[in-house]
């Protein structure tokens, strides 16, 4: 099975790995089926009703959450709207892009105080 | 806008068919499917194509935005016939363990099993759980996965509910 290219029908795909170490894997994904295609990780408890065991959910955290910020790969669309599916830089990339704005935000409100104390008429004791 | 979601070379939609695709807005949660093959939908978080099966909904996000006054639609799969029982999850661990050192490709249908192409593993509730055969030449003749450490060959179930194989690592980004 060559995975990506040979897993595009409208069903879901799993895969289980390291099954002979004591830290086995699961990763579960559902591919739309149709244009565009788009493939989105899914957790383990919207499939199976059990628990995982000493299953490790590679897409998603021990409590739901998806591990990767960006929710489904894609392909077929354009790259300049393209997430980064399963992979680390694109968590990178999200943290440093908040950090951005919330460093913009910060700037404009000291912008925004250091005009106010020149122009007030009172003197503010440093 | 729905012809170019098709394939560029594609036919005429047919003027009487209902549209290949809805364009939908999800005002409060998930809209009644639209498009005979999908429907892209905008909601709280960008945009998501909804498809579904017989026995699935599926919702993949296509783009992330931030779309103000609109509920955040969870994206996944859900299962008509409801979550597949314990049981045949541990029957796929124990399956694909007795399998190693070669990889097994085992899947889940919401019927009872095919004669010949598909081996009975378990079943619980509506779902059945099975080992597709292969079929090389496509003449009827079924044969076993053809399976090593590194691949398996199986010839597909057209209405599985899942497919599920085994690897010896997973690296994330080839699933």
């Amino acid at each position: 099975v060559t995975d990506d290219r040979d897993e595009t029908a409208r069903r879901v795909y799993g895969v289980l790995g390291r099954l002979d170490t004591e830290a086995p894997e699961i990763a579960l994904r559902v591919p739309t089926g149709c244009k565009p295609h788009a493939v989105g990780p899914i957790p383990f408890g919207q499939v199976f009703a059990a628990d995982l065991g000493a299953f490790r959910d590679v897409h998603f955290s021990s409590n739901g959450t998806n591990v990767d910020s960006a929710t489904s790969s894609r392909q077929g669309l354009p790259s300049t709207v393209g997430a980064r599916p399963f992979s680390r830089p694109s968590v990178l990339l999200d943290l440093l892009l908040g950090m951005a704005e919330d460093v913009a935000v910060i700037r404009d409100e000291l912008d925004g105080h250091r005009r106010l104390e020149r122009h007030s008429p009172l003197w503010t004791p440093r | 806008m729905s012809q170019s979601l098709l394939d560029d070379e594609a036919m005429p939609w047919p003027e009487s068919a209902p549209a290949p695709y809805g364009h939908l807005i999800a005002y409060d949660g998930p809209p009644e499917p639209r498009g005979l093959v999908a429907d892209v939908v905008v909601d709280g978080a960008g945009l998501y194509l909804a498809a579904s099966t017989s026995s699935l909904d599926v919702r993949v996000r296509l783009a992330k935005t931030v779309v103000p006054g609109l509920p955040i639609v969870p994206m996944g799969v859900s299962l008509r016939h409801g979550l597949i029982d314990a049981s045949l999850w541990h029957a796929i661990v124990e399956r694909a363990r007795a399998a190693i050192p070669h990889e097994v490709l085992l899947a889940i249908v919401a019927r009872d099993p095919a004669a010949a192409s598909e081996v009975f593993v378990a079943s619980a509730g509506p779902y059945t759980l099975v080992e597709p055969q292969f079929d090389e030449t496509g003449t009827g003749d079924w044969q076993p996965q053809r399976a090593s450490a590194g691949a398996v060959r199986a010839t597909p179930i057209p209405d599985a509910v899942m497919e599920v194989h085994s690897h010896h690592t997973i690296t994330p980004t080839s699933q």
